[in-house]
């Protein structure tokens, strides 16, 4: 445990950091909610992606947890399938997302699921996310289908809108809950955070060192 | 000369003076501050009072770069007389260093006589047959000023004054520092002018500045010139080669008779076919002796009794190895095919000498011209659908504005014609967009390629794709250590190694595949 983190230097608590990849087809919203998520942005007129987006983000969980999400925005456009695997092989939490209003974006995303249980690590946390919905009159999957093929895979499920900030948080934040914070051990996944605790800690006074090297 | 060797004191002041008298050869630019023992200071030709060694010898440089034999002679007076005035001056300095100096004096005034005079005044006017004119030149006067815009300084000692060969106008040095070719004219001429001094002015407004693709000059007729020598070389040594072809086939064709020397008793009778043609054949050309050739002059292995044999060339007569040499089946109909048809024989013939034989009739322009036109029938359509997408771009603007003035003219002379012309154009539009259409869609419908070409393309573009990906995340890197977000890098630095081990994977694939 006390490996797997370190005292955050302003808050005091645990810092995690989880290193999240979107999935899904192109024209679902995945770089929409990250930028939500990320910038509490929308941008109508969003350039498809191209390769995968890094963006962070942290957020408190509690007085004391304290995570961070390395996000890998990646590109839903086929051109770009085969960095996926790059991606989610060493992911701790992934966000599969569809558009509520492209009954095939659910297909896409039932694959990407399968693929990530099948290839990615065994604890890896997914949710899935229907995008879109302030478009719900365009609707063409409905809620309950989605949320009981989520159950009977054992997803996080979540329908969102990355226009109106819908769900965002939320779907967020439940995925940082979900993870195994207090399982975690040393030789987990978290990349990064056995690196962090060998980093000069300014907060900390000088130990007493007076001894010479010889 | 020994006059000038009495003139004792001379101080090490003295050197610019020598640079003024290198002025065609070679220019030191020193300045020179101490202007009180140079008071004197006068062009020796026009007679006109410098401000500085410098000036005098820009000015010599500008309007008596020509200095022709008779002016010789003015401007060695001019440095006697210029030596004694400083000597004059520095007569009255400790007498130490005068004897210190004087040496130096003597050996200095003679290098410099002795090299001025060397100066061949025939190569100098070859160097410099003409100059770049001056009749534009801004008149100097008392207060010059700069003309650069927003330069203002005043002209003199210290900021120098330089006319700009180009525009004529008077700068100051800094701002008269550029280089660029005019001709006699003072025109830009950036192929046979002369490097001239130039404000900055001039020097950005002429052709050419900051065009990337420079001056053109085409050296096509030179190489083809340097190419055709090459070319008709071996042409020759082609067209020579393949007579004794030739004559080799015809030799096979007709059975071989014994060679009929002048006289038959010394030669005794050759016994087998083999031995019979090996005389006739050399009869064409004359063999390389064996015993002069250790190595093949070609690959230069040597020669063995049992490994590596010696064979000889039968157009060439050279010695030379089994690799290097292949057997060329002898036509009587058209010596230089090489088909199997009509043969009457092979004969060996070296790398070499194959190549100049046969390279005509490989590479014939006919076949070279076939080979061209065979382009991939892809290659063909996206030709053409280049063509129509030019077309459009060029009349979808053109549609465009017909439409708005038909829209915007809405009562006024409003013609039929118009109307019509509006019609054609956007018939003429829709025909190409059907035509651009259908060809995209013929594209797509190609037979795709095996299956190996399909894997290889989707490796390729993978790699392309991770590439793509690699420059991203170091875009990344550079913004998350701008903004010092170290975690980040380093999480990014992974994600690049990682993407880095996949783009060398892919790539070992791709070999494997070739």
């Amino acid at each position: 445990m006390s490996n797997s983190n370190r005292q955050h230097p302003q808050a005091p608590g645990k810092l995690y950091q989880f290193k999240l990849v979107l999935l899904g087809e192109a024209a679902v919203g995945k770089s929409s909610l990250v930028l939500r998520f990320v910038k509490d942005q929308f941008d109508d007129y969003r350039e498809s992606t191209i390769g995968a987006a890094f963006l962070t983000q942290t957020i408190h969980l509690d007085d004391n947890t304290t995570v961070k999400f390395e996000i890998w925005d990646t590109a839903g456009q086929e051109r770009y399938k085969s960095l996926a695997p790059m991606y989610y092989r060493n992911a701790n939490c992934a966000v599969v997302v569809y558009d509520i209003t492209q009954a095939s974006s659910l297909e896409k995303a039932k694959s990407w699921v399968k693929e990530l249980q099948r290839q990615a690590d065994p604890n890896i946390v997914i949710a899935l996310a229907g995008n879109k919905t302030d478009l719900s009159s365009r609707r063409a999957i409905e809620r309950e289908d989605a949320q009981a093929y989520a159950h009977d895979a054992g997803l996080l499920f979540f329908e969102t809108s990355a226009k109106t900030a819908a769900n965002v948080n939320e779907l967020f934040t439940s995925i940082a809950r979900k993870m195994p914070l207090d399982q975690l051990a040393p030789n987990s996944r978290l990349r990064g955070s056995l690196l962090n605790n060998k980093g000069v800690d300014l907060t900390n006074p000088p130990q007493n060192n007076n001894y010479c090297a010889c | 000369m020994s006059s000038l060797s009495d003139n004792t004191s001379f101080s090490s002041s003295s050197t610019p003076s020598t640079s003024f008298l290198a002025t065609n050869s070679h220019r030191e630019s020193l300045i020179f501050d101490d202007s009180s023992s140079l008071q004197q200071l006068e062009c020796p030709i026009c007679n006109e009072t410098m401000i500085s060694l410098r000036q005098l010898n820009q000015h010599l440089d500008d309007l008596h770069g020509d200095t022709s034999v008779d002016q010789k002679d003015g401007i060695l007076n001019w440095f006697k007389n210029a030596q004694s005035t400083i000597g004059k001056q520095l007569s009255k300095t400790t007498p130490l260093a005068k004897n210190k100096l004087s040496s130096i004096s003597k050996d200095l005034s003679q290098t410099v006589i002795s090299k001025f005079s060397e100066l061949d005044v025939g190569a100098v006017l070859d160097e410099q047959p003409d100059y770049v004119t001056k009749a534009h030149w801004q008149k100097e006067s008392e207060h010059d000023c700069c003309s650069s815009a927003g330069c203002d300084k005043m002209l003199n000692l210290k900021h120098g004054r330089q006319n700009c060969r180009k525009c004529g106008k008077l700068f100051c040095d800094s701002h008269c520092q550029l280089q660029m070719r005019l001709n006699k004219q003072a025109q830009h001429d950036p192929v046979d002018g002369l490097w001239c001094r130039a404000c900055e002015d001039c020097y950005q407004s002429r052709e050419g500045y900051l065009d990337t693709r420079g001056v053109v000059r085409t050296h096509t007729a030179a190489f083809v010139k340097a190419r055709h020598k090459g070319l008709e070389k071996a042409h020759l040594e082609g067209n020579r080669l393949e007579k004794r072809l030739e004559k080799l086939a015809r030799l096979y064709a007709t059975p071989a008779k014994p060679v009929i020397s002048g006289n038959p008793s010394l030669t005794p009778p050759l016994p087998t076919l083999k031995h019979r043609r090996r005389a006739s054949e050399q009869s064409i050309v004359k063999w390389e002796d064996d015993a002069s050739v250790t190595n093949c002059p070609i690959c230069g292995n040597s020669f063995g009794k049992i490994t590596n044999r010696k064979h000889h060339c039968r157009l060439c007569g050279r010695v030379i190895c089994e690799k290097c040499s292949s057997k060329v089946s002898l036509n009587l109909n058209n010596c230089s095919s090489e088909s199997e048809q009509d043969s009457v024989g092979e004969v060996r013939v070296c790398r070499e000498c194959r190549t100049a034989v046969f390279r005509h009739v490989k590479i014939s322009r006919k076949e070279y011209n076939d080979e061209i036109a065979k382009q991939p029938h892809i290659v063909l359509l996206y030709q053409k659908l280049t063509k129509i997408r030019f077309a459009i771009d060029a009349t979808l603007p053109k549609f465009q504005d017909m439409l708005d003035m038909l829209q915007n003219k809405e009562i006024v002379n409003q013609t039929h014609a118009d109307y019509q012309l509006a019609a054609r154009t956007r018939k003429e539009l829709l025909e190409n967009f059907a035509q651009f259409d259908s060809i995209s869609k013929k594209i797509n419908a190609l037979p795709k390629a095996n299956d190996s070409e399909k894997r290889e393309e989707k490796i390729r573009q993978q790699v392309a794709v991770l590439v793509e990906q690699k420059k991203l995340v170091e875009g990344y890197i550079q913004e998350a250590s701008k903004k010092r977000k170290i975690d980040d890098v380093k999480t990014l630095k992974a994600s690049l190694d990682e993407l880095e081990i996949e783009i060398n994977k892919k790539k070992k694939e791709l070999g494997e595949l070739w």
